[in-house]
């Protein structure tokens, strides 16, 4: 057995660290996922206006700033009566105070800024921060030092690969590999085209937060978010041009997700196949815990009866991974009220549970039992507890009862055998909480491209059937492909496909040479659990969020997103909002008196967020917050190795995974005066790209 | 990307020009860039960026960079990228390739490739722009930021300790986050082992790397050449500093904040007792930093560099900030609700119209540039504007459309005020407790 500290894990949010034991097999046995900072915010809370809780949650993190606003703002709304909790809806009257919610207004506004922000997280998670560990990058700092270059697949190592024939040093540059490699028409390989998108991303997130800015002032933290409506005035002269402005500026965030970003993460699982599921051919690494969970996100406006949640909140249990064992739906509309049993609020105050029995904080509350469990709607401190381990680097078998990461567990306990379960949250456990996933029925467990069934929009989007005569013509260096529309792929993706030597298609379309094998991937692609599929999930959603925000589709014929026209309901929020320039965008609700409790919830880009609150006069007695990384990197909940103890989810996921050891780096010389060159580093690299594949925010977690 | 390293020295120049320097100190901007060859011994700027009790905010927010160096670069100084070109004396008879003479670069230098990317149809934003791509590839040396580099786990953790030893090369050492003293017990007093905030592990695995010590062994080498604070917790403290003002105090804390945490300068002099390395931070607050204070800061930076060699910060204010960016009260003719303020028609609640001062707003206290130059590319000359955002509405410049004018006819730009919510005041120090609460609502 050896054991090996993975930490930092880099290209996430915040400070965590994986500590992993493997045995003689080279196999990961036990892993801890502790989370390396503590600022207590929940703490610094107590005794301030409940309404600037939206202003102060957002600091817990600047990657995620949004998703604290709405959740706190949700949380606050209850508390202060504006909603019932859970989440606020449109009112019915701007007047009547019985008649609780905000305006469409400030709905449609909350929506708007908060879904450029989930665009901007995706963007940013695939391309900046998760694709590094896959793609070598130019061959300077900061994406020097390397991991070792047999650590990339060819086709996406810049100085030494190959291309998909097998020929050395495809991108001509004489081992330099610095600068992307194209001709007139575009990128001539697979990892030129890649850098491209690597650059062209950060405009494209750049737009982004533009585009929500002219509504929110200023991006990443909004100052637009109040209690009772946003604080936008009526009658802003530049209105139109907003309008305008935003929508412009969105297609081409709409197109980029489309035509590079979508079909790139779909093609990277073909090329790390160990990272996909197995029913891809892949080895499942990162499956993870197989328990998803969602919250819902994305009121939309609209009459009580029929008004629904863009996402749907709801958690699965599953049955080692293969069939739902238990699944529940939350408040899927308007009209769900509390008290239902299992909707929303009364499931979220009796069956989220916390445990801090491996987490660095005291259990001398009288919320804690004896194991340190506790409802988090009723915490009313957190006292931390810096005692933990005194072995840094002792094996994890030694070490199996100290407090070991600033992370709470929190758990869902069973409806049905009252056991507590770790839940996966994100865009892979709200795709099938949605239904568009694997827990469907099984006829549409295919993620897209299959177009027969599954998410069809999809299937029409990229599917290209060889009777499809939508006149498109494609460069003749790459001709047409079967089955991927090349209309809806990255030209300049495709075009590096096509040189690479990786497809080669005749002039009427049929392919006659799938030399890599990635289009009959591609068109059987399958939903499952493993890394991949949350990177899959996580850019499919984008196509979601354009949908919703803008209306309308993606036109193939013309190559762009043709936004939706008219204001009414399902024309896009943004044609819905370009109505409303005069409308209030704010409803005054008085302060209530005595003390009140509540809680809000949303949807961060990496998974489910809930707040609770309890305030007296408007001011806040207690705060506590359940974040998306604290589910998914959460310690575990027990001695380790003790029958009942379940580890986090990321724990979950590294377990069982190959772990590579003994890899001298290729870029060992660290620079001038360098003491450690040629130092042994290990990589950990899997442990590194199964951690990002959750998107974790290490700030939000610990907060 | 877009843009040569030249151009790119050439549009700072101009706008630290802007910001107040003098005519004949511009060519002194570019020597900074040249000083750093020949006198420092890399080529960029060596930078290490690392990340202590904060939330990565600044870091999100910088990568939205993007500054129109065409037009004016603030309102009223008239001073236009053209203008600064002449003031430089542009003899580059191709501007668009390398001056290897004035930059002390030759073709060889490795990173001389890169600027070929606006040669080769990468140049997304057009000629005009900066973005964070240039900043990234052709300005600095970005050799450590956990967000964005290359490296992660055992391999970037050996290289932040490669880095405490004193190899000759200068560096600056940015610091996004507060530094909390692993030795302070905090509000309740928890003084244990258990860093609040570490990176890894020592070589031997003895303890954890505690953050403090980052900082104190990074910020007090020899060859660090400034320590530049980015944000509100690394300047003052922030939000980790603040205090739970429900929470009774613990008669035996040593502190009223949660974790005891500190802004770099007062945990630099006050707690390692090092003046020297205190001397060095330069503050560059705001909760989120906007992109353009912290260029702009640090092309100051290097203007003092090339002409004092450094260590004598030129123009900081009480705040230890750059006087000269955090330069006007919020409060006054640029706000788009000045005019209302004159005539004392005050906002009653969140949306209604009228100045803030009543609900909440602390632009009388708030000393920034929101106002003139803004956020999230709406500075109120950014002629790009009209390539990104479609056509303004009838009438209206781009410039109108997206920044407003204040009554005066100066144009304002994107920030909280635009969108109807009072200045939060978070440029200043004391920064959230002393403006709460931030909406009167």
């Amino acid at each position: 057995m050896t054991y090996h500290e993975v930490d930092p894990i880099s290209r996430i949010e915040g400070h965590l660290g994986v500590k992993v034991d493997v045995d003689a097999s080279g196999t990961i046995v036990e892993a801890n996922s502790h989370g390396n900072l503590w600022r207590g915010f929940e703490n610094f809370l107590i005794g301030r206006a409940a309404n600037d809780a939206i202003t102060f949650t957002q600091r817990i993190c600047g990657v995620c700033p949004l998703p604290h606003a709405t959740a706190s703002m949700f949380n606050v709304e209850s508390v202060l009566g504006v909603s019932n909790g859970y989440i606020t809806w449109e009112t019915e009257s701007l007047t009547d105070q019985t008649k609780k919610g905000v305006p469409a207004k400030a709905v449609l506004i909350r929506n708007i800024v908060y879904a450029c922000e989930f665009l901007m997280s995706h963007v940013t998670h695939f391309y900046h921060l998760a694709a590094p560990s896959y793609v070598q990058g130019p061959a300077i700092s900061p994406w020097t030092p390397y991991f070792a270059n047999s650590q990339y697949h060819d086709l996406l190592r810049g100085a030494t690969g190959k291309n998909a024939l097998g020929a050395d040093d495809p991108h001509g540059l004489g081992g330099l590999g610095i600068l992307p490699d194209a001709d007139a028409t575009g990128s001539t390989d697979l990892w030129s085209a890649v850098i491209t998108q690597y650059v062209k991303a950060l405009r494209i997130r750049r737009l982004t937060f533009e585009a929500g800015a002219l509504f929110a002032g200023r991006m990443p933290m909004v100052a637009s978010f109040v209690a009772g409506g946003v604080t936008n005035k009526a009658n802003d002269a530049s209105w139109a041009s907003k309008i305008t402005a935003f929508k412009s500026m969105m297609v081409e965030v709409a197109n980029f997700c489309i035509t590079e970003y979508i079909p790139l993460a779909c093609a990277l699982g073909y090329l790390y196949l160990d990272y996909d599921n197995v029913a891809n051919g892949g080895e499942g690494y990162g499956a993870g815990c197989g328990n998803l969970l969602a919250w819902g996100a994305f009121p939309n406006t609209g009459t009580a009866g029929t008004t629904t949640l863009g996402l749907k909140g709801g958690y699965i249990i599953t049955d080692e991974f293969t069939q739902a064992a238990e699944k529940h739906m939350f408040m899927e509309k308007r009209s769900d009220t509390t008290g239902v049993t299992d909707k929303g609020v009364d499931f979220m105050q009796n069956r989220v549970v916390e445990c801090i029995a491996r987490s660095n904080y005291k259990d001398e509350l009288a919320e804690f039992d004896a194991s340190g469990w506790a409802y988090p709607g009723a915490v009313t401190r957190t006292i931390p507890d810096r005692s933990g381990s005194e072995s840094y680097f002792d094996s994890l078998e030694d070490d199996n009862t100290d407090g070991y990461s600033w992370l709470k567990a929190p758990r869902i306990q069973s409806v049905v055998d009252g056991n507590y379960y770790p839940m996966e949250v994100g865009p892979f456990a709200r795709m099938n909480v949605n239904g568009n996933g694997y827990f469907s029925t099984a006829a549409t467990k295919y993620l897209f491209l299959d177009g027969v069934g599954g998410l069809t929009a999809y299937g029409a989007l990229y599917g290209k059937a060889t009777t499809d005569t939508d006149g498109v013509e494609y460069p003749a260096t790459s001709g047409n492909y079967w089955g991927l529309d090349p209309a809806a792929i990255g030209g300049d993706l495709a075009h590096a496909l096509v040189l690479e030597g990786a497809v080669k298609v005749t002039a009427d379309g049929a392919i006659v040479d799938d030399a890599l094998g990635l289009v009959a991937y591609l068109l059987t692609m399958q939903c499952g659990f493993s890394t991949m599929d949350r990177l899959r999930a996580r850019a499919i959603e984008t196509f979601w969020l354009c949908t919703w925000i803008l209306g309308g589709a993606f036109n193939k014929v013309s190559g762009t997103w043709v936004p939706g026209t008219g204001t009414a309901v399902g024309s896009g929020w943004i044609n819905q909002l370009s109505a409303l320039n005069t409308a209030a965008g704010y409803k005054s609700y008085a302060v209530p008196a005595g003390t009140n409790s509540g809680m809000g919830v949303s949807e961060a880009p990496r998974g489910a967020l809930a707040h609770f609150a309890t305030a007296s006069s408007g001011k806040l007695v207690a705060y506590q917050c359940v974040v998306p990384t604290t589910w998914n990197c959460s310690p575990k909940d027990g001695a380790t190795g003790v029958a009942g103890t379940k580890r986090g989810p990321l724990e979950a996921a590294v377990v069982g995974v190959t772990f590579e050891e003994g890899l001298t780096l290729e870029v060992t010389n660290f620079g001038a005066g360098d003491t450690a060159a040629n130092e042994h580093a290990e990589s950990g690299v899997e442990v590194l790209r199964i951690a990002q594949s959750f998107d974790p925010c290490i700030a939000c977690a610990v907060h | 990307m877009a843009i040569t390293r030249r151009q790119f020295v050439t549009r700072l120049s101009a706008l630290a020009a802007a910001a107040g320097l003098g005519q004949t100190d511009l060519s002194k901007v570019t020597e900074a860039f040249a000083h750093w060859n020949t006198t420092v011994g890399t080529v960029k700027p060596k930078v290490i960026w690392v990340h202590g009790a904060e939330c990565t905010g600044c870091s999100t927010s910088a990568l939205g960079l993007l500054e129109d160096a065409r037009a004016e670069a603030v309102p009223g100084t008239g001073i236009s990228t053209a203008a600064a070109l002449t003031a430089i004396g542009s003899s580059v008879a191709n501007p668009n390739t390398l001056d290897g003479d004035i930059l002390g670069l030759t073709v060889a230098d490795p990173y001389h490739g890169h600027r070929t990317l606006a040669t080769t149809g990468y140049a997304l934003d057009g000629d005009t722009s900066v973005t964070i791509a240039d900043v990234l590839i052709d300005f600095i040396d970005l050799k450590y930021h956990e967000t964005i580099m290359g490296m992660g786990g055992d391999l970037a953790a050996k290289y932040l300790l490669n880095e405490y030893n004193d190899d000759g090369t200068g560096f600056v050492l940015v610091v996004e986050g507060a530094v909390q003293p692993n030795d302070q017990g905090g509000y309740w007093g928890e003084d244990g082992h258990v860093p609040w905030c570490s990176i890894g592990a020592t070589d031997n695995g003895s303890h954890e790397l505690a953050f403090d010590e980052v900082v104190e062994t990074l910020a007090g080498r020899a060859n660090c050449l400034a320590t530049i604070a980015i944000g509100q917790c690394a300047t003052y403290g922030g939000y980790p500093g603040c205090v739970g003002s429900g929470l009774v105090k613990q008669s035996d804390s040593d502190s009223m904040s949660q974790t005891g945490a500190l802004g770099v300068y007062d945990f630099l002099l006050n707690k390692v007792g090092d003046p020297t390395a205190a001397g060095k931070v330069v503050n560059v607050p705001g909760c989120p930093v906007n992109p353009w204070w912290f260029v702009l800061t640090v092309v100051l930076f290097l203007h003092d560099l090339a002409t004092t060699g450094g260590g004598a910060l030129i123009g900081t204010d009480g705040s230890g900030r750059l006087s000269n960016v955090y330069s006007h009260q919020l409060h006054g003719r640029y706000c788009p609700w000045y005019a209302n303020y004159a005539q004392r028609d005050f906002a009653a609640f969140p949306g209604d119209d009228g100045c803030m001062k009543e609900i909440g707003c602390k632009g009388l206290y708030t000393m920034s540039t929101c106002g003139i130059h803004g956020w999230n590319g709406m500075q109120g000359t950014n002629a790009k504007l009209t390539l990104e955002s479609g056509t303004p509405a009838a009438g209206l410049s781009p410039n109108e459309a997206f920044c407003g004018s204040t009554p005066a006819g100066e144009k304002t730009s994107g920030n909280c005020l635009k969108a109807g919510s009072p200045c939060k005041g978070c440029t200043e120090k004391g920064y959230p407790d002393r403006f709460v609460p931030f909406v009167i609502r």
